[in-house]
């Protein structure tokens, strides 16, 4: 029991200055534990051209909270973070890529999803998950899981 | 009786008929050829005709001691003529000069001929340019004129072998007189009336000798100089100055012993027969703080060696290059290169192999070009250049001193994606010419959102954009001088931030911090 103890803070040891290494290192680990995550993809795409390089604005109750990763519309582009336990209004804004301005601009209102809001509860100790469909048309479809 | 008064008589007329000729001072025809050419005498004008377009009047004059004749010819209306001049050596007239302005009517001028001890002949006969007619109604009217010989060019020294000597601390006068030189049958100088000079260089101790070369202006000409070689090749060409300035060389190496040529001349046939121009040349020992011309070249680059030179853009064109070889690698170093009013400095680095890592031209004429710091891994060149020169000598100091921070400082050039220096917490960065754009690159190892702290530039005004991992921007700001703003973004491991300049300050830097969120 006494060696298996000691192994054992052996192993947390290790397992520390493990961590710390990796700490000094150029490129850093992501930290917290977030309870909200939402994916955006276009459903419908299906010609190339037509696949623009996009991403989405976070707002958490008006307040401007972060974007998702960047990647083609196809493609399922997320967005995470910790929310207090409450009801949150969330809304996403949509940034496309102008290649030839070099930079991703905002997409006219007209063109936003729609609806382009979802209220979410969040209750202690659980995980809201939200993925967002949107279309050519311009609708969009939520749906949410709760673990 | 009757035999004594037709003695009288005939020695009157006889006297009558000399003091005529004496007084009339005019060519006696048959003088076509040189054994019947007519003696002329210094400072007596004589007078003649072509008369047909066969003409030739020859003319001999007795030369006793050196000195130097000017000789006019006035114009004949409607006439293009022209003066030969030979020099009778051994009883065979030589072809020394040919003086034809290639026009018609108008006079023809020799400013200065070096003439020694011996005999002179003065061909009066038809140019070569125009058909050749006689013209029994105007006269033209020659005058030689002499003056004493006295640190001056010897015309002819329309070649090399004909050459001037001049020495150290000379100062030697000539003329851009005459206009033409018809026995110029070089094909790149065709026709042009060059004045050459020689001068004689002894290199001791391998050090190199700088020459200074200062030729004055002179009124309604355009001059240029070039210097020779031994091998005749051209190893600098000054043609700085405009009609009526003097051209200037200074401080121009020369690494060789031997014999080198100046040549002077005009543009576009220029002449003034009546003011000189002086040529001054002056020797001095190279100094290892100077410019030694020619280093026009990454081959011919002069080596800073006491982080200190000074140097001269000698034309519009002319630009300088110099290696620096730093005493300590991989550290930094500031760059600066100051020079005369009027003086617009273009200043250029490059790295060992060549490549242009920035041109600087942040000033105006007068000012001094600056690169705050940067980044000296091994050897770099340095070139000096001009977009507009001093009214005087166009003077430039170039001086380089190693830059100690405390401070992680941005490297350049970075102005690419590729060239992105990699960020690791803080960067300090300057903008160092104008337009400059710095990129830096952010890594994580994922997702990761950031805290992003900038201080601007003091009295300058910058803009700074987040991109995506492909460098597209997805977020900027812009910077009044040195507020400090923060805001936040998302790296999805990797992105750039890109500082670019709106309002341009080379003087202070900027700073970035990112702190994980």
């Amino acid at each position: 029991m006494h060696l298996n103890f000691k192994i054992l803070c052996l192993i947390i040891c290790i397992s520390i200055f493990g961590c710390k290494t990796t700490e000094k290192e150029t490129n850093r680990k992501i930290e917290g534990e977030n309870n909200f995550f939402i994916s955006i993809y276009d459903s419908d795409i299906d010609n190339p051209e037509n696949d623009r390089r996009c991403y989405y604005m976070i707002y958490v109750d008006k307040i401007e909270s972060g974007r998702t990763t960047t990647g083609l519309e196809s493609q399922e582009k997320y967005f995470d973070t910790q929310l207090t336990s409450n009801r949150h209004l969330i809304k996403v804004e949509k940034w496309v890529l102008n290649e030839s301005l070099g930079r991703y601009v905002k997409m006219n209102n007209i063109d936003q999803p729609k609806p382009d809001f979802i209220y979410i509860n969040i209750d202690k100790d659980r995980i809201v998950k939200v993925k967002l469909k949107s279309s050519k048309s311009g609708t969009s479809s939520y749906s949410m899981t709760i673990e | 009786m009757n035999g004594y008064k037709k003695s009288i008589l005939l020695i009157i007329f006889l006297s009558f008929t000399m003091s005529c000729k004496i007084s009339k001072n005019s060519e006696t025809e048959p003088n076509n050829t040189f054994s019947n050419a007519n003696q002329i005498e210094i400072n007596k004008e004589i007078t003649g005709y072509l008369e047909s377009e066969n003409d030739i009047d020859n003319y001999y004059l007795n030369i006793d001691e050196e000195q130097i004749l000017k000789i006019e010819l006035s114009g004949i209306k409607g006439v293009n003529h022209s003066i030969n001049i030979f020099k009778n050596e051994n009883s065979k007239p030589q072809l020394i000069k040919v003086i034809d302005d290639n026009r018609k009517s108008s006079s023809e001028t020799f400013a200065n001929l070096y003439v020694q001890s011996g005999q002179y002949i003065f061909t009066i006969t038809h140019g070569s340019r125009d058909i050749k007619k006689g013209n029994i109604e105007t006269p033209y009217k020659l005058l030689i004129t002499s003056r004493s010989y006295l640190n001056e060019e010897k015309e002819p020294n329309d070649n090399p072998y004909s050459a001037t000597e001049i020495g150290d601390k000379s100062q030697t006068m000539g003329y851009f007189s005459p206009a033409q030189n018809s026995l110029n049958n070089d094909p790149i100088s065709r026709m042009k009336e060059i004045d050459w000079y020689k001068f004689n260089i002894n290199i001791s101790d391998n050090t190199p000798v700088l020459i200074d070369l200062k030729l004055s202006g002179v009124t309604g000409v355009d001059s240029v100089v070039s210097v020779l070689n031994s091998a005749m090749e051209e190893i600098i060409n000054v043609d700085s100055a405009g009609t009526g300035e003097g051209e200037i060389i200074t401080d121009f190496g020369i690494k060789e012993s031997g014999i080198y040529y100046i040549q002077v001349s005009s543009k576009n046939f220029l002449f003034n027969h009546d003011t000189p121009y002086e040529l001054q040349l002056d020797y001095k020992t190279y100094n290892q703080n100077s410019e030694l011309e020619l280093n026009n070249s990454f081959e011919k680059a002069n080596i800073i060696s006491n982080n200190i030179i000074t140097g001269k853009i000698n034309s519009p064109g002319d630009q300088d290059f110099y290696q620096f070889i730093p005493p300590f690698k991989n550290k930094y170093y500031k760059a600066g290169c100051s020079g005369v009013e009027g003086l617009d400095i273009i200043m250029t680095v490059y790295d060992n192999n060549r490549n242009k890592l920035f041109e600087i031209n942040n000033s105006g004429p007068g000012g001094s070009e600056t690169i705050p710091y940067f980044m000296i891994k091994n050897s770099v060149y340095f070139s000096v250049s001009a977009s507009s020169l001093a009214a005087s000598e166009s003077q430039y100091t170039l001086a380089i001193e190693k830059f100690e921070s405390n401070e992680v400082l941005e490297i350049e050039p970075n102005n690419s994606k590729n060239t992105a220096n990699l960020f690791n917490n803080s960067i300090t960065g300057f903008i160092t010419y104008k337009n400059d754009i710095d990129y830096y690159l952010i890594k994580y190892e994922g997702r990761q959102k950031v805290k992003i702290s900038v201080r601007g530039v003091k009295d300058g005004k910058i803009k700074i954009s987040t991109t995506d991992q492909l460098g597209f921007i997805i977020k900027s700001k812009e910077i009044e001088s040195d507020e400090e703003i923060s805001f936040n973004e998302i790296f999805d491991k990797k992105g750039y931030i890109i500082v670019e300049p709106i309002v341009a300050n080379f003087e202070f830097p900027y700073i970035i911090t990112i702190e994980d969120l």
